[in-house]
């Protein structure tokens, strides 16, 4: 049986999958990030519809429980995140600096 | 021997004008970098020989750099560099040309710790003058001074990463690297306004690269 939870995770999933697409006909995701997001939020779809499914994982990872699964996950990839963030600011930084010292050196030229 | 005095300059519409008329004295040309102000500090500093304008804010590093390449091109021998808050006595300046012309690659106007000095920058100073001295066995006592003069010659091997305020830190570091001739002389500084310059925050970001710097070499 379906819980209420289980219904808004499902709501969730199924919303997100939509602005995935919105963004991928709006161009601002490639092919390649749109794929990477219908992957995330199916996956999300299917463990939140079938939650025992999640029960082999647990054993052969040595979690007790579902919600030290996805605490772990969360914590993974909010850390790859902010990593990936921090590369892709001073990325910019480093472009923006380059242009605004070329522009200001092009008085002199 | 050309010289040409850079002044990176953030919202200086006050003392920049003191600093272009008190500089200029003493050296060939005046390079004012106006690091994105959003005062009148560019219709000030219009005394200068020359001023280049940062579209956006992007922190002292990447001014004293774009400063620096101007200087570069105009075939400068020594660049003075010096603040644009009247921090430093542009008449300290042919004290510091007196140490190149005596052979040093790099001098630096180390400020006197006294009772004008406030505390935060006090005990900031203190700080980071140990934590350098510790990870690089180098004795300087002012590493955050911005009141510097070096041969232009030597600025393939001081050019700096950091934008913000770790790049006198990291000019420091690179002077070690290259065993570069240096030379500290003491200086009075004046303190026109507490609230600017260097952070306690500034000063953190300053001792964490010194961290990954000690790591990298």
């Amino acid at each position: 049986m379906v819980v209420g939870i289980q219904i808004i995770g499902i709501i969730f999933g199924i919303g997100m999958l939509f602005f995935s697409y919105v963004y991928f006909r709006r161009k601002d995701f490639g092919p390649r990030d749109f794929l990477f997001w219908v992957i995330i939020w199916l996956a999300f779809i299917y463990a939140v519809s079938f939650p025992k499914q999640l029960n082999i994982l647990l054993d052969t990872l040595g979690i007790v429980s579902a919600l030290w699964l996805f605490t772990i996950v969360a914590f993974l990839i909010l850390f790859a995140l902010v990593f990936y963030l921090h590369v892709i600011v001073r990325r910019n930084q480093m472009k923006l600096g380059f242009l605004v010292k070329k522009l200001a050196l092009k008085k002199i030229k | 021997m050309k010289t040409i005095a850079i002044i990176p300059a953030y919202n200086e519409e006050k003392n920049i004008e003191r600093v272009i008329e008190g500089t200029k004295k003493y050296v060939n040309y005046t390079i004012v970098v106006n690091d994105g102000s959003i005062d009148k500090t560019v219709e000030k500093a219009r005394k200068a020989d020359l001023v280049l304008t940062h579209l956006v804010n992007m922190g002292k590093g990447l001014a004293l750099k774009t400063g620096i390449e101007a200087a570069i091109q105009k075939k400068t021998d020594v660049i003075i560099t010096i603040d644009a808050d009247m921090q430093h006595d542009p008449d300290d300046i042919p004290r510091l040309l007196k140490e190149i012309k005596r052979g040093s690659d790099i001098v630096i106007g180390s400020r006197t710790i006294d009772k004008e000095m406030p505390f935060v920058l006090k005990f900031g100073n203190w700080f980071l003058h140990n934590s350098f001295k510790k990870l690089f066995k180098v004795n300087i006592k002012d590493t955050q001074s911005g009141f510097r003069a070096f041969k232009s010659s030597i600025y393939p091997q001081l050019k700096w990463a950091s934008e913000g305020y770790a790049v006198e830190t990291e000019m420091l570091i690179n002077l070690n690297k290259y065993n570069l001739e240096y030379k500290e002389i003491p200086i009075k500084a004046v303190y026109t306004d507490k609230y600017k310059g260097t952070t306690p925050v500034d000063g953190i970001k300053i001792f964490l690269s010194m961290l990954l710097w000690k790591l990298k070499n």
